[in-house]
């Protein structure tokens, strides 16, 4: 079985906190990237705090398959059901429905060095911290600039 | 033995690079050349089950039209006639049955069906060829295997390269080389890796069959009617008076259904890894082979992602009531990423027991609708050939 594309990171075995992730694939058609960037933009300003992250592409010719790694917090955040968790399964619940016509579908993280993790961590051009999540902001800027691309 | 082309790169269908796979070899012909002996020809093909041992040969001898007959690896006749004889085949069949008292089950007619008579090709070329789709197969399909032998528990490890053996044999017959996709004729082994993708399910349903949809749904619906009664779920016992079962048949069935659920998802339609899945996706697209129900699988699983949002996250709610992250993350980790109870107590650092309420509870939650939709559980029969 695959295992790097785990929701969960290994960070906890170095004492560090262990982030929970959920996979969500979008199927975008070329010309619905702009529809799909405002609608991040909405979902950027409805949860500012929340963590999300482009953590697969695959641009074929007409339709996008795009992976979003959406985060629950920390693992003790989802065992304990806190704020962030919450937020996260609400950003979620927002997503799916606002994104409803890219068939949005949970799917398991694609693996680190994967071919579609390459193609996500370069159009992000590094811009991500540390801790491998960035802001809906950061990520709907990605989307901006392969509408761009796809221009 | 396959040709000296295994590592022929190629564009697929959708955009993607691929690999070609390989023409297969027996001695110093390649299949080309050995299904030539046995051209393709449109044909309509007619099965029923349920008959004891009948002497179809003997039937078909006395028919006034070309027919051939044989067994499939799952035991049943077929029969082929010219493609438009269908019709008129299926009602020599039931006349004949008629005559010895015999009753045949869901007697059907697939129509414009690939065949060729395998006869004409000399002994043993045919069995030496789905040697050779074997041979390639086998090591390649890792993750099939583990489905079969690891998930489901259908076979031993040790059965499942005879049973690929005997799934291949059955669709030497049906395999069409007059297909052209983009980059030209598909070929044997790339129609049979199209066809393994959904192996695993086919024997699953041929051995559990309808029972565990139905079993699926009664579960939901004792579940619901305990939660609105009795404001929690249905005990084993009840689950187990309800199917009809004792508690230890209960548990088995329990582990089929959520195998089977498991490995609906094991591997993600679109997964781009670099694991064989990935060359088997990409093949699939390249010779147009199961794109309208990988298309479906999308569907089905944003349909999934829907009832299962909208039961984890009530926004009228508050507490867990209203955003249950717990239940969330233990049914994306068991259905998404095919964790079991014990691994996926461990990733959230939780105890199996809440590990399993959580999952249970984001199950329970479900819509018995939805789920019934999503899993293709409508009633719609399953025993039906596709080609």
């Amino acid at each position: 079985m695959e295992t790097q594309g785990l929701a969960t990171s290994s960070l906890d075995a170095l004492g560090l906190e262990s982030r929970f992730d959920v996979g969500i694939r979008l199927r975008v058609p070329s010309e619905s990237l702009g529809f799909l960037g405002a609608q991040l933009d909405s979902l950027s300003a409805a949860h500012p705090a929340s963590g999300v992250r482009l953590a697969g592409a695959q641009l074929d010719a007409s339709v996008h398959r795009l992976t979003f790694a959406i985060s629950l917090g920390t693992t003790e955040d989802v065992a304990c059901e806190t704020e962030p968790a919450r937020q996260g399964v609400a950003l979620l619940a927002d997503a799916v429905e606002s994104l409803a016509e890219f068939l949005p579908g949970l799917c398991e993280l694609p693996a680190r060095g994967s071919d579609e993790a390459q193609v996500a961590e370069a159009l992000l051009g590094g811009a991500l911290g540390e801790s491998g999540s960035s802001s809906v902001g950061q990520t709907l800027t990605t989307i901006r600039e392969l509408v761009a691309v796809a221009r | 033995m396959p040709s000296s082309h295994d590592d022929d790169r190629l564009v697929t269908s959708s955009g993607r690079s691929g690999r070609r796979l390989p023409d297969l070899r027996v001695g110093d012909q390649d299949e080309t050349a050995i299904f030539a002996l046995a051209p393709a020809f449109d044909a309509d093909r007619i099965h029923w089950t349920g008959t004891p041992d009948l002497d179809v040969p003997a039937m078909i001898d006395g028919w006034d039209i070309d027919a051939w007959t044989r067994s499939w690896g799952d035991g049943q006749p077929r029969v082929w006639v010219r493609a438009g004889k269908g019709d008129h085949a299926r009602e020599l069949v039931r006349n004949w049955c008629e005559e010895h008292d015999f009753e045949p089950a869901n007697l059907r007619v697939e129509k414009s069906v690939a065949f060729r008579d395998l006869s004409l090709v000399p002994e043993p070329t045919v069995p030496e060829l789905v040697g050779a789709a074997v041979d390639w197969l086998f090591p390649r399909t890792g993750q099939i295997r583990y489905r079969l032998a690891q998930e489901l528990e259908i076979t031993d490890d040790d059965d499942v390269r005879s049973l690929m053996y005997l799934f291949i044999h059955d669709l030497v017959d049906r395999y069409d080389d007059r297909k052209e996709g983009k980059n030209g004729r598909v070929n044997f082994l790339t129609f049979v890796l199209g066809k393994l993708r959904n192996w695993p399910l086919d024997v699953a349903r041929a051995q559990h069959g309808r029972t565990v949809a139905a079993d699926r749904l009664t579960l939901a619906r004792i579940n619901e009617q305990s939660q609105a009664s009795l404001g929690r779920v249905a005990t084993e016992s009840e689950r187990a008076e309800a199917l009809g079962v004792s508690v230890t048949e209960l548990r088995e069935r329990e582990g089929t259904i959520s195998a089977l659920a498991a490995m609906r998802y094991y591997t993600p339609v679109d997964s781009a890894s670099e694991t064989a899945d990935r060359v088997e996706a990409d093949i699939v697209r390249d010779a147009d082979v199961d794109v309208d129900s990988a298309i479906a699988e999308v569907e089905r699983n944003a349909s999934l992602t829907r009832a299962l949002v909208a039961a984890v996250h009530d926004r009228s709610g508050t507490g867990r009531a209203g955003s249950d992250p717990l239940a969330l993350a233990a049914v994306y980790l068991t259905f998404w990423e095919g964790r079991s109870r014990s691994q996926v107590a461990e990733d959230l650092g939780v105890s199996a027991k809440v590990a399993g309420t959580s999952l249970q509870r984001g199950l329970d939650k479900l819509a018995v609708e939805e789920l019934a939709s999503s899993l293709g559980t409508d009633g719609e029969s399953q025993e039906g050939e596709t080609e």
